[in-house]
């Protein structure tokens, strides 16, 4: 799995080991009620991926983190973590970082003192507390009382303490909560780097899609409890056709009758389930029948259509 | 054993700036500060027990001390310690750690029969100087330090069955005040119902410093040390069974 230790990182063989399973579970089910939990996950995150899991609030995100990290017992299932069942001890698996629902911090203790109180538990150096300081911008600032750390500061902490004994896997919760855009644009780079440098595994949950969009490698979508999907974000999101034209409504009903599935984004602009391949095709058949078509393009689906796609088909069944 | 004693380490390096930590030099300071209301009337006290007056004095000290501010320390020590956890969502980022449940709760317990020896060792050296300062320890300073010494060790290992069972309450009850309330509740149990419960109250956790003073058996010593030990353990039990919701 690891090919050469570099300095303090390490360094993945990328080829070999995105085809290797950082977390897998098998029909992982926790229940708290009737309507309430998860059931019969089977997640399937590749080491060195940066996956971002999506769903509604209630979804059962956060229940899923705890599982992963052995908070919650499963009623069912199993999580093996690169290869290892996960149980209840969690000495059972390798180390993973983690931040869930905010960073646990002591406000009393310094921001330094907090990541010695958590190196002392992981056999962490002075130095290896100042890099992950360094790491998260906050060296400067590590002297300071947590009580006296903007919402920012804290988040960012949190992130060192994930940071502490070099996990191969990070679990973080909403990471970029509290952070102003230029923290949120250093958030992704830090996670990438991460990714790319020290050969992490980033399992991470947000409700902000466009951020999740910049950074994400793959995505596995939950929704009332069950995983609706799972994948590489590029395969999953749809590649559409967006035809502007002068008479959207025929236009429709004619690419209905020729077999393609069509949806109206506004009043003139339709949305057409079809490779760019198609274009022309479609070019041709619509100036034929007479209607003007003022724009043509493909692309595609944003994050958020794609969730809104999922989530709504799902409600709608 | 090296994670066992990082474990210390680490739940002692959460303890600075806490008043967990205070309260091991504030409670000693008010039993002794309250203990000078007893000088006015020491002689005749003395002359009452016939003792002289500086035995009559430290046996009101140590009464204070064992019947109400050593059970309060104890309880209100062991409930910030958990509230460390509790308040601050701690748990989700430390049982998620690759550190067994069971090392994190006894160093818990650990750190706080600490801080119960680190009050019993200054207010032995605060009550000496007490004594000292008040003219009653003239020719038996030896004898001064040799009765507290002992009274206060008694006191100090019959603390550790009060404070295992308050760590274990305040862990798996997460409000403060409810914690709080429980060890209140039995302090007073154990002040206002001291005769009521007659021997019984040698084996109530929140009376069993105040029976410490009354020169105990040393099989009575060793059962209250052996459940000490026993309710830590079932504590870490509790850990490691503990759910994070």
């Amino acid at each position: 799995m690891l090919g050469l230790v570099k300095g303090k990182g390490y360094i993945m063989d990328k080829a070999s080991d995105m085809t290797e399973s950082m977390i897998q579970t098998t029909g992982l089910t926790h229940t708290y009620s009737a309507e309430s939990g998860v059931w019969d996950l089977e997640l399937h995150v590749p080491a060195g991926a940066i996956y971002a899991f999506l769903g509604p609030n209630g979804a059962g995100k956060t229940t899923t983190i705890r599982l992963l990290l052995g908070l919650l017992r499963p009623e069912r299932g199993q999580i093996l973590i690169e290869g290892a069942p996960r149980l209840v001890d969690s000495c059972s698996v390798p180390h993973i970082g983690s931040m869930v629902e905010g960073p646990s911090l002591y406000p009393h203790l310094t921001g330094r003192e907090n990541l010695r109180v958590s190196g002392r538990l992981l056999g962490v150096s002075r130095s290896g507390i100042d890099d992950a300081l360094r790491t998260v911008g906050l060296l400067e600032a590590g002297d300071k009382l947590v009580k006296q750390y903007s919402l920012g500061m804290r988040q960012r902490l949190g992130l060192a303490l994930a940071l502490l004994g070099r996990p191969r896997l990070l679990i973080l919760d909403e990471p970029s909560n509290g952070l102003d855009p230029p923290g949120m644009a250093d958030m992704r780079s830090l996670m990438r780097q991460l990714v790319r440098e020290a050969g992490m595994t980033i399992f991470l949950s947000s409700h902000l899609l466009d951020d999740i969009e910049k950074v994400a490698t793959h995505v596995g979508l939950l929704h009332h409890g069950r995983l609706l999907a799972q994948g590489e974000l590029a395969s999953l999101r749809k590649r559409r056709l967006r035809v502007e034209c002068s008479d959207p409504a025929r236009a429709m009903q004619l690419l209905i009758d020729a077999g393609h599935t069509v949806t109206a984004d506004t009043d003139s602009v339709l949305l057409i389930d079809a490779p760019a391949a198609a274009a022309g095709v479609i070019n041709q058949a619509l100036v034929i029948a007479g209607i003007e078509v003022r724009a043509l393009g493909s692309g595609q689906d944003s994050l958020e259509r794609f969730f809104s796609r999922m989530t709504g088909e799902r409600e709608a069944a | 054993m090296n994670t066992w004693i990082a474990c210390i380490l680490a739940e002692h390096a959460k303890l600075r700036r806490t008043l967990a930590r205070e309260l091991s030099f504030a409670a000693p300071l008010c039993a002794v500060l309250l203990s000078l209301f007893v000088l006015g009337n020491l002689e005749t006290l003395a002359a009452a027990k016939g003792l002289p007056p500086w035995r009559s004095y430290l046996d009101s000290l140590l009464r204070i001390w064992a019947s109400f501010l050593l059970p309060m320390m104890a309880t209100l020590q062991a409930v910030l310690l958990a509230q460390l956890e509790h308040a601050n969502r701690q748990w989700k980022y430390l049982l998620a750690l690759p550190v067994s449940r069971s090392s994190l709760y006894l160093a818990k317990a650990v750190n706080l029969f600490a801080l119960v020896v680190l009050a019993h060792v200054l207010l032995w050296l605060m009550a000496t100087a007490a004594c000292m300062a008040a003219g009653l320890a003239e020719g038996s300073v030896g004898e001064i330090t040799v009765f507290l010494a002992r009274q206060l060790a008694a006191t100090c290992a019959a603390t550790l069955v009060l404070a295992a069972v308050q760590l274990l309450v305040a862990i798996k009850i997460e409000s403060f005040v409810a914690a709080i309330s429980i060890g209140l509740v039995a302090t007073l149990v154990a002040l206002l119902g001291a005769t009521a419960m007659g021997t019984m109250a040698g084996y109530f956790p929140w009376s069993m410093p105040l029976r410490a003073l009354q020169q105990p058996s040393a099989t009575w010593m060793l059962g209250v040390l052996s459940a000490a030990a026993g309710v830590s353990w079932l504590g870490a039990l509790a850990l490691r069974r503990m759910q994070v919701r």
